[in-house]
């Protein structure tokens, strides 16, 4: 076995064996999968229960027709609003009120809805409860839905008529991609920010990992018993590759979570006759080969930066300080992606930010799935990515070869740059 | 015969400090090599350069007649003198590993590390953790990873540095038992008694410079006339007046007193026998020590008795 592959095999064993490594790949997933699970089951749980409503209808014609439009069902099939109407005049509004308000507090009803009496024209209405976030859409949307029939009504439209101006209306958003068109509500630009948000966490998280295990080397100096066998050039070599390893390990066995997850929520959505996951678009090959291939550039391009700093400093808390710059172009990456040039994606800056090798990682990442980018940008971003490697790999070497067996002060830049002069 | 590690005209400086000036060295095959020099003089600097991780400014250096590259690190076992483990790896895959990267066949793997952990006392220690063992045992599992290779050269940087007089009295029964098998030891340490005891080659650098090298007993004969030992009770300050008195080198309890051409040792010791309460006046070849504060100078020079 050649030397590079013992060195990089030591890290990649030490690394997976290590609890952490076993918790975190083990722990995250089920954490996310229990997490999500929980907020579904806790919202369907409160979404579920029945709600006893007081209604002060001062209009006097709103209520019958809410009543017939608030028919929501438990899945018990239930009804889950009941209703019950409270009289009071302006006058004796306020006290009504405080009345309901004490009623709410004391559990007798859920919360009150107060109609005023010109509902019609001014199209407000106040509901008071606990949590009003908890129906408060369902009765918003109902309520709206009442006060629009009562004004069809009288505007003199036939009452048999009225249901066809209610007929649910959807807008079908069909993008249009060299594969086809095919519906889009959104899952598009949810599978470029996941990829790119794995990118960016794999990035930052394993390139500090790498430089605390270069830093470790150093300040256990067991660095200078590792060169007695090998060239430093070998050293580094092989721990990036054994890290990138480890690292490719972890986004393998996520990325089979959840494509689990994704297979088994697919087949409850289609069982549910459908939703939004059944139109999950299909993950062409372009993004899987440009997902492993700006995973290993920007992991080599960052894990290089990473040594290079790592090599220069002799304690964990210098590290943390230095790491700073290289970190905050990563987090960059990452914001920019956010922003609407690239959600649109087509612009010339967003072609050009796309395209810097620091950024490519994450920007050309989640270009891909939004803009659909010509093939010769992607290309190009690549061939920058790895032009850029290959410069950064060189002065890392240097650095890190004399680094490595350097303690003491961190050198500043003139003394840096002596180390890149030396053989 | 090609010298087991040879040096011709070799210099390194960082900067505008020059570590070590055109040194040439010659360890012969099948020695025991002191390479003695105060802290700071270029030993470690000299011995990275052996072992190919520094590389030198001008001069070249040669392992077993070849140059130096990443080939020529497996012949060679390396005990550097900071020494390091990995803390969180337990004790056999460690060695096992350190094994692999020299070469060591997989085969051979288990037996040679069985049997190591054995030589040391340490064979119920392998499947511990580095990081649970203690500063002398994490010593002798350095040393193990330096030999494990069975190598034909050996680099040991203070070697028994952190051993306690057991322990270093079976690292001093390995070494003789490699010299036996016709190892070549390359031995770096400021410790002149040690030095003294196991080394038949020395070389002496201070400020990167060579100063003395050869054969033990040839330097300490050529160094040795007219020199004398005194163990004393008292004040030996007067020693210095002494007639035919070139230098004294006290340590408290003796002295060495390195007496001037033409000095006459039974004049001194009459001269003195009225004055000092001895116990002892021996003539004598000079220790290394003595050889090695000439040499050096007193300035730079390590008292015998410090490790540090």
């Amino acid at each position: 076995m050649s030397k590079l592959l013992i060195i990089a095999k030591r890290e990649y064993v030490q690394r997976v064996k290590s609890k952490g490594f076993v918790i975190f790949t083990i722990l995250l997933p089920a954490l996310m999968a229990g997490y999500i699970l929980f907020i579904v089951a806790i919202s369907r749980a409160s979404q579920n229960q029945p709600s006893h409503l007081a209604v002060i209808d001062l209009s006097g014609e709103i209520l019958p027709v809410l009543r017939q439009e608030l028919t929501d069902k438990l899945s018990n099939g239930k009804p889950k609003f009941t209703i019950e109407a409270v009289t009071a005049t302006p006058a004796t509004l306020p006290q009504a009120e405080r009345r309901l308000e004490q009623a709410v507090l004391a559990g007798r009803y859920t919360g009150f809805l107060v109609l005023p009496a010109d509902i019609l024209t001014s199209h407000t209405a106040q509901y008071h409860a606990k949590n009003v976030i908890l129906d408060g859409q369902t009765i918003q949307n109902r309520l709206r839905d009442a006060v629009t029939r009562v004004r069809l009504r009288q505007a003199g439209i036939a009452a048999d008529q009225v249901p066809q101006y209610f007929a649910a209306f959807d807008l079908q958003g069909l993008r249009i991609t060299p594969e086809g068109e095919r519906q889009d509500q959104g899952q598009t630009l949810a599978l470029a920010y996941i990829l790119g948000g794995l990118l960016y966490f794999v990035l930052i998280f394993y390139g500090m990992n790498f430089m605390s295990s270069v830093v470790e080397e150093k300040t256990s100096r067991v660095a200078e018993v590792v060169l007695s066998s090998v060239s430093a050039f070998g050293l580094l070599m092989g721990k990036i590759l054994g890290v990138a390893g480890a690292a490719l390990t972890q986004a393998c066995i996520w990325g089979a979570c959840l494509a689990l997850v994704g297979a088994y929520s697919a087949v409850v959505a289609s069982a549910a006759g459908g939703g939004w996951l059944r139109h999950i678009p299909p993950i062409g090959p372009m993004i899987y080969i440009s997902f492993i291939i700006f995973f290993v550039l920007g992991f080599l391009l960052y894990s290089s930066l990473y040594a290079a700093v790592g090599a220069t400093v002799s304690s964990e808390q210098e590290m943390r300080q230095s790491a700073m710059p290289i970190t905050l172009l990563i987090v960059a990456a990452f914001f920019i992606s956010f922003t609407p040039m690239m959600q649109v994606g087509t612009s010339l800056t967003a072609v050009i930010l796309s395209e810097i090798p620091f950024f490519a990682p994450i920007l050309m990442m989640v270009r891909i799935p939004i803009a659909n980018p010509p093939f010769w940008q992607i290309a190009l971003s690549w061939a920058l990515c790895a032009a850029t490697l290959v410069i950064i790999i060189q002065f890392t070497a240097k650095i890190y070869r004399v680094g490595i067996l350097m303690t003491g002060k961190r050198p500043n830049l003139p003394e840096l740059l002596r180390w890149l002069k030396y053989s | 015969m090609a010298a087991a590690i040879e040096l011709q005209g070799v210099s390194k400086s960082y900067g505008s400090v020059h570590a070590v000036s055109s040194l040439d060295l010659r360890v012969p095959e099948g020695s025991v090599y002191g390479f003695l020099g105060p802290n700071g003089s270029g030993k470690t600097t000299t011995i990275r350069m052996i072992m190919n991780i520094l590389v030198p400014d001008q001069g070249s250096l040669f392992i077993q007649g070849r140059s130096v590259s990443k080939d020529t690190k497996d012949v060679i076992g390396y005990l550097p003198e900071e020494r390091g483990l990995y803390p969180k790896m337990k004790v056999a895959e460690l060695i096992r590993f350190f094994a692999e990267l020299k070469n060591v066949p997989r085969s051979d793997l288990e037996r040679r590390v069985r049997y190591w952990l054995e030589r040391v006392d340490l064979a119920d220690w392998g499947a511990k953790k580095v990081n649970e063992l203690s500063k002398g045992m994490q010593q002798k599992i350095q040393f193990i990873v330096s030999v494990i290779a069975d190598p034909p050269i050996l680099i040991l940087d203070e070697p028994s540095s952190g051993l306690d007089p057991v322990n270093a009295n079976l690292l001093r029964e390995i070494l003789l038992e490699l010299r036996s098998q016709g190892k070549t030891i390359l031995f770096s340490t400021h410790r002149m008694e040690e030095a003294e005891r196991l080394c038949d080659h020395i070389c002496l650098i201070s400020k990167g410079h060579k100063v003395l090298d050869g054969e033990l007993n040839a330097i300490r004969n050529s160094a040795g006339k007219g020199t004398v030992r005194i163990d004393y009770r008292g004040d030996a300050q007067i020693l210095r007046r002494g007639p035919g008195v070139a230098s004294v080198a006290d340590y408290g309890n003796y002295a060495e007193v390195q007496m001037a051409p033409g000095g006459e040792p039974a004049a001194l010791l009459r001269w003195l026998a009225p004055q000092l309460e001895m116990t002892r006046f021996e003539m004598q070849a000079p220790s290394l020590n003595q050889i090695f504060l000439d040499s050096v100078g007193a300035t730079t020079a390590v008292p015998a008795a410090h490790g540090g």
